[in-house]
């Protein structure tokens, strides 16, 4: 008995601790291998970080639908770009009365525009969600792609509406981020390194320089994360979560005790339509210059993956899936990395060239394809092994009174949610073929 | 000049027939998965693109390994590439079974574990492919890759068959022979299919799956056999389809498996998953849908169409001048899924109404 609990005790902790390094560790390794290559190594660090916190703003958005209400939505990457398209467009095309404030007013136009990217974002995943949230898992999944998909047409086509105007000559299609260069390049303490300041760490210690702004967008940017991560943790535990986790593994039982599913899927399609136009917000921040080609599908895959990897149903584990693939992708793109990765398999290798000669192959291994089919691998070998993921989902929202019970009675209060758990799932599935006749058909 | 009707109906409506031809090739497989194993197989673009190139490859190898003055027509057969297409993509669906979906079924994984893997794989599959053989686009045609039956490839219809007339403007016909191979293939492949359903042992056998695991076991049929055969007809088919598709493109890369995927989806959404004869009356509806969305935009782009109209009354309106919406005919995948999303809302279990697209009681 007391082995059975030490090694319940142990299991999903000593597996997470397991599996994230070897996870981790790799990619520390190709990340630091990286960074140590390039010139200014402050530039690649805050591009990282930027780039982290603002696809774990995408991947939180994406864990409150899939993972708390069990909506599978393909079409997040649709309210990334109506975020960042109408806050960089409403910003730099149209003067709203108060930009002519002294000192406050491009500010105050940029806080505006967000908000007005904000309120389109949620009125279209409100239009989105109203004929979609009665489909099907499946139907519901290639509706959301589709809709995306118009989306991303929409931006590519109508010129007049979003494409960035030209001072000379026709709107071009790539738009560029006026804003981030407008207040904090041009700002007096913001336009001076921290040198400057007597602030001497980077240069001391051969980082490369870094602005005052690059460290003004950092800090906004992880407040920006804080506050969302707080607040989506504060809708996890309220009872509104816990009926959405309801609704996620038994919407039929929920209809029986009266609540509104649909009317649930809705609320929660908005609120996450609404946290993703803010990510798409940061993203035009942090990429700069962007067009509508960026935003197909597959970044919404991406959101995927992090959140498959760090875990289902959990902040914590949306925040260390997307460090942890972002960093590989990053380290994964870098030159020198590339050069010493790259391999030739063709008819002019040593050994098997004549056999390469012979199927027409010429084969370069090279990692811009090889860290997505890694990618791919990894994502396919957490949904069959470890489909809770690095950090698996609380069972229960009672942290707090379960670490006053003793270890044997925690294990049994789990194995009553486990079994329960799995009943539902064995209903649910209803025919699994564990017999296998004999006879031929 | 143009007549009364400025339009060539006799060429759309043979780019029509030939879009729905495609796209039948295409769906067949997706709606057999879809109905013997129950879940979307999201990773069917990356079979269509991994058929595509597999059918190129073999004209590389053959091209490299035969003199090409004698066996010509061996080295130059689309219908040679395409059952070699047939295979390996076949295989690859047994593979994704045997590696991926057989081992989440026994894991009694939920529906979007499916569709997560699925979409997995088909990043794999893509990935794997621009590795092997570049990112860049394939040239097609020119050199050796001009892939024909043993006859002269410039049998492809090309006439005008109208010319000046005054009601009917210029009416003519074009087609290529890959385009009379498609349709002719995609004729012989629904009623192979569908001979096969009704009347073989295996097509039974399949049906008898797709209704109920448990009776068909009982009734004494190997489900897992028949699991794996579907895995590799309906990949095979897809595949068979790809290669036939690959011909007829003047170009073709990884991504385009992936932009098939939208219209593959519509075509069996709308006919209702898992309905082979509802897929092929949805495949005309979507085909002929992005055809006339891209023949009416294309007019309303035009000088004195209903884009300047509109921008010409918001001009009076408004004193703003510029263009107000933009009827561009790259828009015309967007219209298909519009009339898909307004057919769901009113009919939700698609034309056949075999398979019910909300919620059970929800």
């Amino acid at each position: 008995m007391a082995g059975r609990i030490l090694k319940y005790e142990m299991d999903e902790k000593l597996r997470t601790l397991v599996v994230g390094f070897a996870l981790a560790i790799p990619i520390l390794y190709l990340y630091i291998y990286a960074l140590l290559a390039q010139t200014n190594k402050s530039i690649f660090l805050i591009g990282t970080v930027l780039a982290i916190l603002v696809f774990f703003i995408g991947a939180l958005s994406l864990d409150l639908e899939v993972g708390s209400v069990g909506l599978p939505n393909f079409g997040k990457v649709a309210f990334f770009a109506l975020g960042a398209y109408i806050s960089t467009l409403l910003y730099s095309v149209y003067r709203w009365p108060f930009y002519h404030i002294y000192g406050i007013g491009p500010i105050a136009q940029f806080l505006f525009s967000s908000l007005v990217a904000i309120i389109i974002c949620a009125l279209v995943g409100f239009l989105v969600a109203i004929p979609t949230v009665k489909l099907r898992a499946d139907y519901f999944a290639i509706m959301t792609i589709a809709g995306g998909e118009v989306i991303r047409l929409i931006l590519q086509y109508e010129k007049r509406w979003f494409w960035a105007p030209a001072p000379v000559g026709p709107p071009q299609q790539v738009i560029s981020n006026r804003a981030i260069v407008e207040f904090t390049t041009g700002l007096y303490p913001f336009n001076k390194t921290l040198a400057y300041f007597g602030f001497t760490f980077f240069e001391d210690s051969n980082l490369g320089s870094v602005f005052l702004w690059q460290i003004v967008v950092i800090v906004i940017f992880i407040l920006i994360a804080i506050t969302t991560y707080w607040f989506v943790q504060q809708i996890r535990k309220s009872p509104y979560g816990r009926t959405l986790r309801a609704i996620r593994e038994d919407d039929i039982t929920v209809t029986s005790v009266g609540k509104d599913v649909s009317r649930f899927r809705w609320q929660v399609t908005t609120l996450a339509a609404c946290i993703a136009g803010l990510a798409g917000i940061m993203y035009a921040m942090t990429f700069k210059a962007f067009e509508a080609g960026d935003f197909r599908p597959f970044l919404t895959f991406d959101l995927y993956i992090f959140i498959i990897i760090g875990g289902l149903g959990n902040s914590r584990g949306a925040f260390a899936g997307t460090a942890l693939v972002q960093m590989f992708l990053r380290a994964a793109q870098v030159q020198e990395v590339k050069e010493n990765i790259s391999l030739y398999l063709g008819s002019e290798s040593p050994v098997i060239g004549p056999l390469f000669e012979f199927l027409q192959l010429d084969v370069f291994i090279n990692p811009d394809n090889m860290r997505l089919v890694i990618l791919g691998v990894i994502l396919i070998l957490f949904l069959l092994f470890m489909p809770a993921g690095l950090i698996p989902e609380p069972k229960t929202n009672n942290e707090k009174y379960l670490k006053q019970l003793t270890p044997e009675e925690r294990m049994r209060s789990d194995e009553a949610v486990s079994a329960r758990q799995s009943l539902t799932e064995r209903e649910r599935i209803g025919n699994e073929d564990t017999t296998e006749p004999s006879s031929k058909f | 000049m143009a007549g009364i009707i400025p339009i060539d109906i006799v060429s759309h409506t043979s780019l029509i027939i030939v879009y729905a031809s495609t796209l039948i090739l295409l769906t067949i497989g997706l709606n057999m998965i879809y109905s013997v194993l129950k879940f979307s197989n999201f990773a069917h673009a990356e079979f269509i693109t991994f058929g595509m190139f597999t059918s190129w490859w073999l004209l590389q190898i053959l091209t490299f390994a035969l003199p090409w003055d004698s066996s010509m027509y061996l080295i130059n057969n689309l219908i040679i590439q395409a059952l070699f297409a047939f295979v390996m993509v076949g295989i690859l669906g047994i593979a994704s079974e045997v590696l991926v979906f057989g081992r989440l079924k026994r894991l009694a994984a939920n529906p979007r574990s499916f569709t997560v893997a699925s979409i997995g794989i088909g990043l794999v599959i893509r990935n794997f492919l621009a590795m092997i053989f570049g990112n860049f686009p394939k040239p097609n045609r020119g050199g050796t890759s001009i892939a024909a039956l043993p006859f002269d490839i410039d049998i492809g219809i090309k006439q005008t068959l109208i010319r000046n007339d005054p009601f009917f403007g210029n009416q003519g016909i074009f087609i290529t022979s890959f385009e009379v191979i498609i349709i002719l293939m995609s004729i012989g492949t629904v009623f192979t299919v569908d001979y096969m359903f009704r009347k073989t042992k295996l097509g039974i056998a399949m049906r008898a799956t797709s209704d109920s695991v448990e009776l068909a076991q009982v009734s004494g049929i190997n489900t897992r056999k028949v699991v794996f055969y579907t895995w590799f007809l309906a990949a095979g088919i897809t595949g068979f389809g790809a290669a036939l598709l690959r011909a007829n493109q003047p170009r073709f890369s990884t991504l385009d498996g992936f932009m098939m995927l939208l219209p593959i989806f519509a075509v069996v959404i709308l006919g209702g998953v898992g309905s082979f004869r509802g897929g092929i009356i949805s495949a005309f509806i979507i085909a002929g849908v992005r055809q006339l969305t891209v023949i009416i935009f294309t007019q309303f782009q035009s000088p004195g169409g209903l884009e300047y109209m509109i921008e010409d009354f918001f001009y009076r309106i408004t004193g703003i001048e510029g263009l107000v919406i933009t009827f561009a005919p790259g828009y015309a995948d967007g219209v298909g899924f519009l009339v898909l999303i307004f057919v769901l809302l009113f009919r939700p279990q698609g034309i056949s109404g075999t398979v019910e697209a909300t919620r059970e009681r929800v």
